[in-house]
């Protein structure tokens, strides 16, 4: 492995429209990148090429034809959109690259060039929805961000909603970065669903919580208990985005929360507010970033090489004891076995976990072999154990 | 070029593309130009494409990806290309809805291009004429009564079996250069007409 030192690219947009998310990312793998640095078991250290495309799926293309053709490496950490992903591969095929994807997705793809360490849908979507069908009833009112996430997810629960017997009252699109959503409160107050499910995303779902929020209480009514906002993105620092006056009784579907009980989350969460102060809670996103660059300097130990081949057949028997639970990567499709839980959010910008599934569950990026895709399926209660 | 066997060359043909501006459009437009088609770039936000261009043009290229698309599906459009992004059941639907012939998937190359043309163009006009001959099934069956009925007249005007009853109105069809069932119609209607004539004198 030549001099005992790999470099490894992190692409995240620490700037942009998602920048909240791409730090948080950011911070994650450079925590794990410093740990595997630091532990004598590695016998080399990573050295990391950070690039910030801010937001712009041009500039991902760039960044990681630039990191793959002139630099040479092997292995990138990043991507956060599905089109950001999906500009980057092309490069990754042609230069015998791997991407190492931490973001949850709304699935339907498995590159040989790409090692998943998110949530795929049957992680997130489909417990949600189970869950919600189950404690609130069938009367869904979508809305969400109109691109990709939204569109399937949307999709994914409309279909869960019709076999539960239910209705999709109101299905609604804004364009990314609005937040003028009045109407679409007024609307919601107005048709008063079981439930909202929301694939809102950044400054529309931040306004969209405190704007409800506001609106309900005006008209008496108390909107968590009675029109409750369920997402499967809602991760700790965006409660404080919302801030504190709507941050409380939101439903999101995960697969790490900051709250996750365990000895190895307790050191992580204390390590990461030691190391970046200034960065607030951990979240989902941190984490998946951490897996991914924990699961790279593994599989670069057992390959001793950095040959993609390598490495990616290396990845594939490497299991860790992560902050939310035992992971590792699925043969088949190289997503990650990872272990569903739905949090309720607190005014401490928090989550109250309320289940949590009994291990790690096999990803399905296809979502062929889960229960939804049963035809004709009753409505059922959530496959979920309670924690507390 | 028989038009009887599969088109082969698209010189001179129509393409329109309604595609997100990217580097795919801008391969495909130069790709396509390298064919010998005729190139016209839709606003990726268009909400109705003008139905003069639709009946023009001899291929349309559609970004599968696009937020909102214009209705396309009908039989005034040109064969459809489908370009695929993200292979999600949300946008597969969309490509089956607007009825595409082929499609490539996205980052769209040079290479592919002309067999999904070729796909398209020929499998576009293959179900045409499976719809035509469909539709002359369906009238011809829907016409079957009419036909009975001018054999079984004619069995009783000229006490002849149904053989020679139907070689008769294929006879009479073919001299008058109309369909049996055309000329069958005829007779049924100028029979009733007699009738109605005969009852009311009578």
């Amino acid at each position: 492995m030549g001099s005992g030192s790999i470099t490894i690219g992190l692409l995240f947009s620490t700037s942009g429209p998602y920048r909240t998310i791409g730090r948080a990312m950011l911070n994650g793998a450079l925590l794990a990148l410093e740990q595997v640095n630091a532990d004598p078991a590695f016998p080399f250290t990573l050295e990391p090429v950070v690039r910030d495309p801010g937001g712009r799926n041009d500039r991902y293309a760039e960044l990681a034809r630039a990191m793959l053709a002139d630099q040479r490496l092997v292995h990138v950490v990043g991507c956060y959109t599905s089109s950001s992903r999906k500009e980057v591969l092309p490069f990754f095929e042609k230069y015998d690259g791997l991407l190492w994807y931490p973001s949850h997705y709304e699935g339907f793809e498995s590159s040989e060039n790409v090692i998943y360490t998110g949530a795929a849908p049957n992680q997130h979507i489909v417990p949600l929805a189970d869950y919600l069908l189950g404690r609130f009833g069938g009367n869904a009112y979508l809305v969400g961000s109109n691109y990709i996430w939204a569109w399937e997810n949307n999709k994914i629960m409309r279909e869960a909603v019709q076999d539960a017997g239910g209705q999709v009252m109101v299905e609604r699109y804004l364009p990314v970065g609005e937040t003028d959503v009045s109407a679409i409160v007024g609307q919601v107050l107005d048709c008063r669903p079981s439930f909202v499910f929301n694939t809102l995303i950044g400054d529309s779902a931040y306004a969209f919580f405190r704007q409800i929020r506001q609106a309900a209480a005006a008209r008496g009514i108390d909107q968590p208990q009675l029109v409750p906002i369920a997402s499967c993105s809602l991760a700790e620092p965006e409660l404080i985005e919302i801030g504190a006056d709507a941050a409380d009784g939101h439903i999101s579907s995960s697969v790490y929360f900051e709250s996750v009980a365990g000895a190895t989350n307790a050191a992580f969460v204390k390590e990461y507010r030691a190391r970046f102060p200034g960065s607030g809670p951990t979240s989902a996103d941190v984490e998946s970033s951490y897996i991914a660059v924990q699961l790279l300097g593994h599989a670069l130990r057992r390959a001793a090489s950095t040959d993609m081949v390598a490495v990616r057949a290396a990845v594939l028997g490497t299991a860790l004891d992560a902050p939310q639970g035992r992971v590792h990567i699925d043969r088949n499709n190289r997503h990650c076995y990872l272990t569903p839980r739905i949090g309720i959010s607190n005014r401490a910008f928090g989550f109250d976990i309320i289940y949590a599934a009994d291990g790690p569950v096999r990803p399905d990026p296809y979502l062929v072999w889960s229960e939804r895709q049963k035809p004709a399926a009753a409505p059922r209660l959530p496959q979920l154990r309670v924690v507390k | 070029m028989s038009p009887a066997g599969p088109i082969e060359s698209f010189r001179g043909l129509g393409a329109l593309i309604l595609h997100d501006a990217d580097r795919n459009r801008a391969v495909l437009e130069r790709t396509l130009d390298q064919l010998g088609l005729g190139v016209t770039v839709l606003e990726p936000g268009i909400e109705a494409v003008p139905p003069e261009l639709l009946r023009s043009a001899g291929v349309l290229f559609v970004d599968a990806d696009l937020g909102a698309l214009p209705p396309l599906a009908g039989a005034a459009s040109p064969p459809i290309v489908a370009v695929i992004g993200h292979e999600t059941p949300s946008r597969l639907l969309r490509v089956v809805e607007i009825a595409a012939s082929a499609f490539l998937v996205k980052p769209v190359r040079a290479q592919g291009v002309f067999s999904a043309i070729f796909v398209a163009v020929n499998g576009h006009r293959r179900l045409a004429g499976l719809q035509a001959r469909l539709a002359a099934t369906t009238s011809r069956h829907a016409a079957r009564r009419h036909v009975i009925k001018a054999v079984v007249a004619l069995m009783q005007r000229h006490g002849i079996d149904d053989d020679e009853a139907f070689a008769m109105l294929r006879r009479e069809s073919m001299a008058r250069r109309i369909t049996v069932e055309e000329f069958s119609c005829q007779l049924v209607e100028k029979h009733q007409d007699k009738r109605i004539r005969r009852t009311g004198s009578g």
